[in-house]
């Protein structure tokens, strides 16, 4: 199974950054203002991954790990933050965006959710400076 | 074969901020049970360039100018020599079959300059060389090329690395010093004076034998050594690149400075 890669800092992004959680829940209303309420799918995490400034190294590792996902082909990969991995990770795009702002600095963005639901803490990783 | 010029003095092609995009294509059906489909529609993403030049000189623009007008617009295709990317086909792969191997013996992985065992050992008896083609149709006259290799030595000594052409002639090359026992990045520089097909080479000349470890062979189509570059993800050539816009809009910011965005995108 795939895993996201970890930078030679040896965090795995930078701020900032978001830890989300999401549900699916689909809302039915009627003409009387009366209201059908289901849940489509259960707790799944949503990651926003800033990367700053970092090397033409670290952005081969991210790109490796773009190509072998296919971008939103594959959601069978793992993100491990704080301890606590996420499984069943997909891209949310088939585009990696990079800039160099200056040489051998390159930032980027990496938008990921999970697609299958996976109900854990997510709340301990907002207590926290970095990630790693 | 065309390539989208270098502009500059020493092979400069773009200014910073530079942006490269990777796109893959997938067709996705996300099913109410939250059950996923997908489809990948591409092996390998295709790629598209975000051109930023904040001030170029009259006659830098008018160089960009002259190809836009020469491709008219969007309609002809291009050889683009990314700067941010890598004319080695395999940087960390030197048993990959596109380094010929001419008394060199490629050996075990060992620790990169970096992180992980991505480097890898070489053997080399009397005049050991590796050679990668890196412009394969060549056609590349007046544009500047900069090969880089991390070198560790167990013991201080030296290594050649250089550009040779399809017929073995050296068109360019750097003997370089390696201290014992440090990742070293060496490189050689050269603008290219021949229009045949273009290899890369490390060693040779008689200037080293025995152990050496490499790591992250690189080609630049740039006057120095520029950012590492992973191949065969990050690889430098793209033979099918076209213009994004049939319009150029420069913008006058000064006395002969000119500004100018372009964007670039790869069809096959």
């Amino acid at each position: 199974m795939n895993q996201f890669p970890t930078l030679t800092s040896g965090v795995i992004c930078m701020t900032p950054a978001t830890i989300g959680t999401g549900f699916d829940t689909r809302v039915m209303r009627f003409c009387d203002d009366t209201e059908q309420r289901w849940v489509g799918r259960g707790q799944y995490g949503v990651f926003i991954l800033t990367f700053t400034n970092i090397s033409g190294f670290d952005l081969a590792n991210l790109l490796d790990f773009f190509r072998s996902a296919k971008g939103r082909f594959d959601a069978t990969w793992t993100l491990t933050i704080n301890g606590t991995t996420y499984s069943n990770m997909a891209l949310d795009s088939d585009d990696f965006v990079v800039a160099e702002q200056r040489p051998n600095c390159f930032a980027l963005q990496v938008k990921c959710r999970q697609v299958v639901d996976q109900p854990q803490a997510i709340v301990g990783n907002h207590r926290r400076g970095q990630f790693s | 074969m065309i390539y989208f010029p270098q502009i500059g003095q020493n092979g400069m092609t773009v200014q910073l901020p530079y942006g490269q995009t990777f796109s893959h294509l997938t067709s996705v059906s996300e099913l109410k049970s939250g059950r996923r489909q997908s489809y990948a529609w591409r092996p390998n993403p295709l790629m598209a360039w975000d051109l930023t030049y904040p001030a170029l000189e009259p006659i830098e623009y008018e160089s960009l100018l002259n190809f836009h007008l020469g491709q008219q617009g969007r309609y002809a295709e291009f050889s683009f020599l990314d700067p941010g990317g890598n004319l080695v086909p395999a940087s960390e792969n030197f048993a990959d079959a596109s380094w010929q191997q001419f008394s060199v013996a490629v050996g075990a992985s060992v620790a990169s300059p970096f992180s992980g065992s991505l480097g890898t050992t070489i053997i080399g008896t009397t005049n050991g060389m590796l050679a990668a083609v890196i412009l394969p149709s060549g056609g590349a006259s007046g544009f500047w090329l900069c090969g880089s290799v991390y070198v560790l030595a167990p013991a201080a000594s030296s290594l050649v690395i250089g550009f040779i052409d399809s017929g073995f002639a050296l068109l360019a090359s750097q003997t370089c010093m390696l201290p014992a026992g440090q990742w070293t990045r060496i490189s050689c520089a050269t603008q290219l004076a021949t229009e045949l097909p273009i290899r890369f080479l490390i060693g040779g000349l008689a200037s080293w034998n025995g152990s050496l470890s490499l790591f992250g062979a690189q080609v630049a189509p740039i006057g120095a050594a520029g950012p590492y570059a992973r191949t065969p993800g990050n690889y430098g050539l793209h033979m099918h690149t076209r213009f994004d816009t049939d319009v150029l809009e420069p913008q006058y910011v000064g006395p002969g400075q000119i500004s100018l965005k372009l964007r670039l995108v790869e069809h096959a």
